[in-house]
């Protein structure tokens, strides 16, 4: 099966190359059976890369240690979701899965355009390829995951423990979904800017494929930060370490183009500064991939040291060149058609809140290389903690959250003052009540009360935005209240699910402030029967309980929890001790509320006298950061809802007989 | 069992070579003129519901207040124009020879 494999990358690897060729030399010369071809060569990298994936998946399976992978990354006793988890779970693995999830894309991209975009699709065949044709190269000649060893040995290695974790199995293949998706839009872009065809066809045509990219890095970095929260045990979630930034980064820039793509259709503005949006967010994904996988930065994310640093730095140069010298060729075709009229207008609100996105994409891309720079230049290398991002990114992400309450209310073109004051006057007095409100409530933190205003006043907006659409659809078409809502939102998805987007963003900023600004810590050691006070919380310590597997022993204290005198829980945070990696591990215990989490981790215990280590954190409203997570899956969910016009287009392909009657007619 | 993987491996490479292959053999589609008239047609189809779709957010925005009356007069007009100019391209590509030459 393996060797099936082998065979399967090398004739997807030739593939590539045949579909580069076609397509390239098809639309340049016209040949329209070539193109084809090449498209077919495309699907068959994508048969051939599954091919290649289930032999790898067969070999974990069947615990086949002779392949060096699979010994690397697995053993006999561990669980089934976590030996399917291991094909990702070490560098050749994920490389193959990534190299699969973007033949994949490949593949479904070429499906959807089959009858559409005849000229923009050979260059996005070509694109598409060349980056699958990096990926299978390194596959096929760097780092093959098909190496056998010299001898069989009995047992495997075993998935690093901290790997061993639901939220593992998940954040990965999501992050790596919306890092991948990333390169459908950049090679559409490569494409409008070989043929010039720079109208909006080619935005449309990937404006689902921008949005998945963007929902999947949302969501890749929310598990990766839940994941960091329940396994590392330091009570955070998020710690500025370069693989995280690596992933936050082309979330900056995907997020900045999702609006300034807005002011491209309204205005016809803003077209060079999208196409480098574009570029820049798949050049991050390409450079995140680097970070994580050279080896130049040491962080607890990141594959162990390997060769492939410098493969991935001269790919990122190549795309670079090829992107940016095409859009220089390109320029005068993308002149804007309108200029900016005022400051006081919705274009100036989403180019401020670009210029933030972007300043928070570089602020994060210096403090990360910063370390390498200066290892480079002075033999030194310094690191950047988080304190340097935390108060450079802090106040810019407290801007945006400002933008996020102004943009969508204000006037596009030019504002006037009166229409200001009477758009604003109920998300103006929702900020300052709810400023008010928590500075009552005890919250007395200058950053904290700023951002819990501005919370309320991003809600106030989001509030009388779908209020006053609801009101305006029942004066115009004589609606009932449901009725006007329900269509205000189907009628218009993508305005509507972004202000739910927004709300969710609101939800997880008060997370973030509430845990960051509110958090108490406690270290404590204490024997069996003897109680500790942690906020309003008393916490009991019952004795240890022990339980063991051939794979796994653990170690879970027992800790009964109080407040004002009633129990109110039984919390038990756990020491693991895994076997075959002989490591160590933290099961941390959350007890998650709306208003607080109580978070205890076990941070040792010594047998002979008893004493057991607790570290415990009461982490306030972090809940809301998670409920924002959820709530911004269901408003993307509605942003990717077609709209009517969509609906009508659909309804007219899937009739041709009426449309050639009424063409008739 | 090494004479049965070469078979399955050959068998591999000879289908992926068919179905690669499969439309260079295949008549060339009448792709020229047919094909970017399709195009353009659904361009200026395009072009028509997208200004219709402005015109009543338009229409919305105003009611909502979020627009002043200069404002909206000029988007309505914008849109209008771009609504008409799509219409009569579609007319024109309708009428059996119209753009032939």
């Amino acid at each position: 099966m393996t060797h099936l494999g082998e065979l399967a990358l090398a004739l997807a690897a030739i593939l590539a190359v045949y579909a580069i060729c076609t397509s390239l030399l098809g639309a340049l010369w016209r040949r329209e059976r070539w193109i084809a071809s090449g498209t077919q060569a495309a699907y068959a990298v994508f048969g051939c890369v599954t091919v290649a994936v289930v032999a790898l998946l067969h070999a974990l399976l069947t615990r086949d240690f002779n392949l060096e992978y699979v010994q690397a990354y697995s053993s006999s006793t561990l669980p089934l979701q976590y030996t399917v988890a291991a094909l990702w779970g070490g560098q050749k693995g994920s490389l193959l899965f990534w190299t699969f999830i973007q033949t994949m894309f490949s593949a479904i991209v070429h499906w959807q355009n089959r009858e559409k975009n005849r000229e923009l699709m050979p260059y996005v065949t070509t694109t598409l390829m060349v980056v699958s044709l990096f990926f299978l190269g390194m596959l096929c000649f760097i780092t093959p995951p098909f190496e056998r060893l010299a001898f069989t040995p009995q047992e495997g290695s075993d998935l690093n423990p901290l790997l061993q974790n639901y939220w593992m199995t998940i954040h990965p293949p999501t992050l790596y979904l919306g890092y991948i998706s990333a390169s459908i839009p950049f090679a559409f872009a490569i494409a409008a800017l070989a043929t010039g065809k720079l109208g909006e066809v080619w935005i449309c045509t990937t404006r689902r494929w921008a949005l998945a990219s963007w929902f999947f890095l949302s969501c890749g970095n929310l598990l990766g930060g839940r994941w960091a929260y329940e396994v590392l045990g330091w009570g955070g979630y998020w710690a500025w370490d370069p693989v995280e930034n690596a992933a936050i980064m082309p979330w900056f820039t995907a997020t900045a183009y999702l609006h300034s793509v807005m002011i491209q259709e309204k205005k016809n503005m803003l077209k060079v500064w999208n196409m480098v949006l574009v570029i820049l967010t798949f050049a991050l994904t390409i450079f995140g991939t680097f970070l994580t996988r050279s080896g130049v930065i040491s962080s607890v994310h990141s594959f162990t040291q390997s060769g492939l640093g410098p493969y991935f730095m001269a790919f990122l140069v190549f795309l670079l060149i090829v992107s940016f010298g095409l859009l220089f060729y390109r320029l005068p075709d993308l002149k804007s058609d309108n200029e900016l009229d005022s400051l006081m207008s919705r274009e100036a609100a989403f180019l401020l809140n670009n210029w933030v996105l972007v300043g928070l994409a570089f602020a994060t891309f210096w403090g990360t290389v910063f370390p390498i720079i200066s290892e480079w230049v002075r033999g030194v290398k310094i690191t950047v903690g988080p304190p340097f991002f935390n108060k450079v990114n802090g106040p810019l992400g407290i801007l945006l959250l400002l933008l996020t309450g102004i943009g969508p209310v204000i006037a596009w073109r030019r504002a006037s003052v009166k229409s200001l004051g009477r758009n604003f006057s109920i998300s103006l007095i929702a900020g300052f009540s709810a400023g008010v409100l928590f500075f009552l409530f005890g919250y007395r933190n200058y950053y904290a009360v700023v951002i819990f205003s501005l919370a309320g006043f991003v809600l106030g907006t989001i509030f009388s935005e779908f209020y006053r659409g609801t009101r305006a659809r029942q004066s115009m078409l004589h609606e009932s209240s449901p009725q006007a809502l329900g269509r205000l939102v189907s009628k218009n998805p993508r305005r509507y699910g972004g202000y739910i987007v927004h709300v969710a963003v609101v939800m997880m900023f008060v997370g973030i402030a509430g845990s960051s600004f509110f958090k108490i810590e406690k270290q404590i050691s204490i024997n069996t029967g003897e109680s500790f006070e942690v906020g309003r919380y008393t916490l009991r310590y019952n004795g240890i309980k022990s339980s063991d597997s051939p794979h796994v022993s653990i170690q879970a204290a027992e800790v009964q929890v109080f407040v004002q005198g009633q129990q109110i829980d039984t919390m038990y945070p756990e020491k693991r001790h895994y076997k075959k990696q002989d490591q160590p591990t933290t099961e941390v215990a959350i007890r998650p509320t709306l208003l607080e989490d109580l978070y205890v981790v076990l941070g040792g215990y010594d047998a002979p006298s008893g004493l057991v280590t607790f570290q415990v954190f009461v982490n306030p409203l972090l809940s809301w950061l998670w409920i924002g997570g959820l709530v911004l899956i269901l408003g993307t969910c509605v942003t990717m809802m077609p709209t009517p016009a969509e609906r009508q287009e659909r309804v007219l392909a899937q009739a041709p007989v009426a449309r050639g009657n009424e063409v008739a007619e | 069992m090494t004479f049965l993987l070469y078979i399955s491996g050959l068998v591999l490479v000879g289908m992926i070579a068919l179905f690669v292959a499969a439309p260079l053999f295949k008549p060339e589609r009448e792709s020229g003129r047919s094909g970017v008239r399709e195009d353009q047609a659904a361009r200026w189809e395009k072009q028509k519901t997208d200004a219709y779709a402005a015109i009543k957010e338009a229409d919305f925005d105003q009611e909502m207040g979020k627009l002043t009356e200069e404002d909206y007069r000029l988007l309505r007009e914008k849109y209008e124009a771009r609504a008409l100019e799509a219409l009569a391209e579609l007319d024109r590509s309708r009428v059996p020879g119209a753009g032939e030459n």
